[in-house]
């Protein structure tokens, strides 16, 4: 299912309760009020609905802005 | 194998969720993630498992019409047991004086434990290793949690179940798995025999207390308990609105609506404890039928699909044809001390 | 689907981890008020035990001992569909130490995996409910593992210490042709358990019990020696004979008796009473004291190396103690 950057982008705001125009690319997370472990809860939910992909947890954490999560799911966005 | 009769047991003591000192801005955060209103905790009441699963096991026992006699096995599923010597099964046989030819042993398993506990009862049952069956199951998880997050999440509770092998057997179809890989992500470091050395947790000195990384539980659920549900639906040919209800693990209110939308289970067939009574392991799906399914299990032929998964990672799930369960009125206990054996 | 002949559970495997600690007479008699060595081995007969570290547990003997059955190429880890861990001395309380050893072993996701709490029952126990599992067709292979570090209850001050050694046994039960014409792998079974009896074998302090703050005991172990000497005096006759009659066999019919191998003591006064040929009972803890539920697997294995144990071979286990739990059964050797 292909989905645009935007799309991506907007899903995730939803999801960390964040103002979309606050969640672009270069966002860093430590700067997302709502990136604390109910936050990751639902930007996983969120992948598994756009994506049907589990992200690897591990991976994720690893994150450090909102681009690093966009590029774990690259191939799937067009 | 059937299932005669099924109770429950919850100590008195209650915690709602003004009682956390949270911000009100955190405090709903928390409720619209587990769902979580209210759990019962046993606080100072000098309850234990054992004494939960017993005024359960009592209470089922009661509702059936069976005497201690009756009984020939029985299966104590538990992660809090009252000594890891001698077994807690082996305790409630004097306590409700079973007769001594019974088979009675311990298993350790949480999450899974009730729907692993029906899988383990089936096989001994048409085996004729034992006729009438005593599945009691249950934690107190209270006094291993430091973390108000886990303090919010977790109930205590107890229950009891009667299975015998009168008539066809009501299991349509059963699934279960394991993986031990998951075991880091929810774990008491301290309590067993491993006091000092921990597998890799984000603790560096082991606690005693419970350690739980809830994305990993997540994602365990989203890969693990999905495929089950499609697995019992696809060996019994039921769809989603053929099933009476999906009594799932009441892992939390976030975790079951994903779980559901995933198989396509509408949340209106999904009962829940939890909003009372908080995650309460092993018991949470038979403490669920107990206090959301009464009169539908009393008198009414009931599709179920009971899907338990977490730590272990272990999971396993049991397609059901209920009819005519008795069901008993949920025991409240207010902590009378029962003696603790021991010697100084 | 198959004959009955091919629907019969057997043991087709047994082996065993020590570790590699060993403690003699000679260390725990500078512990022990007033016994020598020589008087330790003379009141249990035993010479040595093995006795985990402080950083082995449970899980790690579990391990190894199911790794032996992989090195033997007996079976594959892929093979595995039943795990079945027998402790009461779990590495945790949560996660189960059948999980830890799933995933240290590498089997498969589709594995069914559980531990259950038994001690010197165990083995018989874990037979029972393997046999009844791979039987029903919940899978073809089990490997039914007890595993248990009682070391760990015990300080070096404690006479009790002197009987308990560490160790794991791994046995793989799966459902092949029956021995002779039909015989059954395993069975008949006679079970027991008799709750009033836990205050006399236990370790009160374990576990959530003396959480509850309500007086009760935070001690290590306790054992009342003569109490579990009177139980089982008492039990494991009636189950020899309960199990005979069940089978409609006598015991000259039976080649071995397997006891849960306490101690030289119990031992003999069960032969004693028991009536029982030297020859055709099982004495085997000289060497690794009371290994709780591996004692028979550990015995089994012994009797099996020294060729006492062949093809058709009719042998009678009978576990029993803490519990107080005890179970009997018939195994018809393959």
């Amino acid at each position: 299912m292909a989905v645009s950057k935007q799309e991506f982008c907007r899903a995730l705001a939803r999801a960390l309760n964040e103002k979309p125009r606050d969640i672009t690319e270069d966002v860093a997370l430590t700067d997302v009020t709502g990136w604390d472990s109910v936050g990751q809860l639902s930007v996983i939910a969120c992948i598994d609905e756009l994506f049907g992909k589990t992200v690897n947890v591990d991976k994720l954490r690893s994150c450090e802005t909102i681009g690093d999560i966009i590029a774990l799911f690259i191939e799937d966005i067009q | 194998m059937r299932i005669v009769a099924i109770a429950a047991a919850v100590p008195q003591g209650r915690l709602v969720n003004g009682e956390f000192g949270l911000s009100d801005e955190d405090r709903r955060k928390y409720e619209e993630n587990t769902g979580i209103l209210a759990r019962h905790v046993v606080k100072d009441a000098p309850l234990t498992t054992l004494d939960l699963c017993e005024a359960a096991a009592r209470s089922a026992l009661n509702a059936a019409g069976w005497g201690a006699q009756d009984v020939d096995g029985v299966i104590l599923v538990t992660q809090t047991p009252e000594y890891l010597l001698p077994a807690s099964a082996c305790i409630l046989q004097k306590r409700l004086m079973l007769g001594k030819t019974v088979v009675a042993f311990d298993v350790n398993l949480g999450c899974s434990g009730y729907t692993y506990g029906l899988i383990l009862a089936q096989s001994l049952l048409q085996c004729g290793v034992v006729h009438r069956c005593l599945l009691a199951v249950g934690d107190v998880m209270s006094r291993h949690i430091d973390q108000v997050g886990d303090r919010f999440l977790f109930g205590d509770a107890g229950a009891a179940t009667l299975l015998d092998n009168e008539g066809p057997t009501q299991v349509r179809a059963t699934c279960w798995g394991t993986d031990g890989t998951g075991a880091p992500y929810l774990i008491i470091p301290a309590g067993g025999q491993r006091s000092r050395v921990g597998l890799t947790c984000r603790d560096p000195s082991p606690p005693p207390c419970l350690r739980m990384d809830g994305a990993q539980v997540f994602v365990f659920a989203l890969q693990r308990a999905v495929p089950a549900v499609k697995q019992l639906l696809k060996e019994t040919g039921w769809t989603p609105e053929d099933v009476t209800a999906v009594v799932f693990h009441q892992a939390s209110r976030f975790i079951l609506d994903n779980v559901a939308r995933r198989c396509k289970i509408a949340m209106e067939r999904v009962p829940l404890s939890l909003d009372h009574f908080g995650n309460t392991s092993s018991a949470s799906i038979p403490l669920t039928m107990v206090v959301r399914m009464a009169d539908q299990l009393r008198t009414s032929r009931s599709r179920l699909l009971l899907v338990g998964f977490g730590v272990g990672w272990s999971w396993s799930g049991v397609a059901i044809e209920t009819q005519g369960v008795s069901v008993a009125p949920l025991v409240e206990l207010s902590g009378t001390p029962t003696q603790g054996l021991g010697h100084g | 689907m198959g004959s009955v002949a091919e629907k019969q559970a057997g043991i087709v495997a047994i082996r065993s981890y020590l570790p590699e600690g060993v403690v003699d007479n000679q260390v725990l008699a500078a512990s022990l008020q007033g016994w020598t060595a020589e008087q330790i081995h003379a009141k249990t007969g035993i010479l040595t035990r093995h006795w985990a570290t402080e950083d082995e547990c449970a899980s790690d003997l579990a391990v190894k001992a199911a790794q032996r059955l992989f090195a033997g190429h007996l079976c594959n880890p892929e093979d595995i569909d039943i795990l079945m861990v027998c402790t009461q001395s779990p590495d945790y309380l949560l996660p189960a130490t059948a999980c830890l050893v799933h995933g240290r072993l590498g089997l498969r996701t589709e594995c069914l995996a559980f531990d259950f709490n038994l001690g010197c029952a165990g083995y018989v126990y874990g037979l029972a409910i393997a046999k009844s599992l791979l039987e029903r067709g919940l899978g073809s292979r089990a490997l039914l593992i007890t595993a248990d570090t009682y070391s760990k209850f015990l300080d070096t001050g404690d006479r009790n210490a002197t009987l308990f050694g560490d160790a794991a046994a791994a046995s793989l039960i799966a459902c092949g042709e029956g021995a002779d014409g039909g015989a059954p792998g395993i069975g008949p079974f006679v079970f027991g358990t008799d709750g009033s009896g836990a205050t006399d074998l236990m370790a009160p302090g374990s576990a959530c019990r003396r959480m509850a703050a309500d007086g009760s005991s935070t001690a290590k172990f306790f054992m009342d020696g003569p109490k579990v000497l009177a139980f089982t005096l008492r039990r494991v006759p009636e189950a020899v004979e309960a199990l005979l009659s069940r089978a409609g066999l006598t015991l000259h019919d039976v080649d071995l008796f397997v006891m849960h191998q306490a101690n030289r003591f119990i031992l003999d006064n069960l032969q004693r009473k028991l009536g029982i040929p030297r020859e055709k009972f099982t004495i085997a803890m000289e060497q690794t004291g009371n290994t709780v539920s591996s004692s028979i697997p550990l015995a089994l294995e012994a009797e099996a190396a020294q060729g006492r144990l062949r093809p058709g071979s009719r042998v009678m286990l009978v576990g029993f103690g803490v519990g107080y739990s005890w179970a009997a059964c018939l195994v018809t050797w393959r």
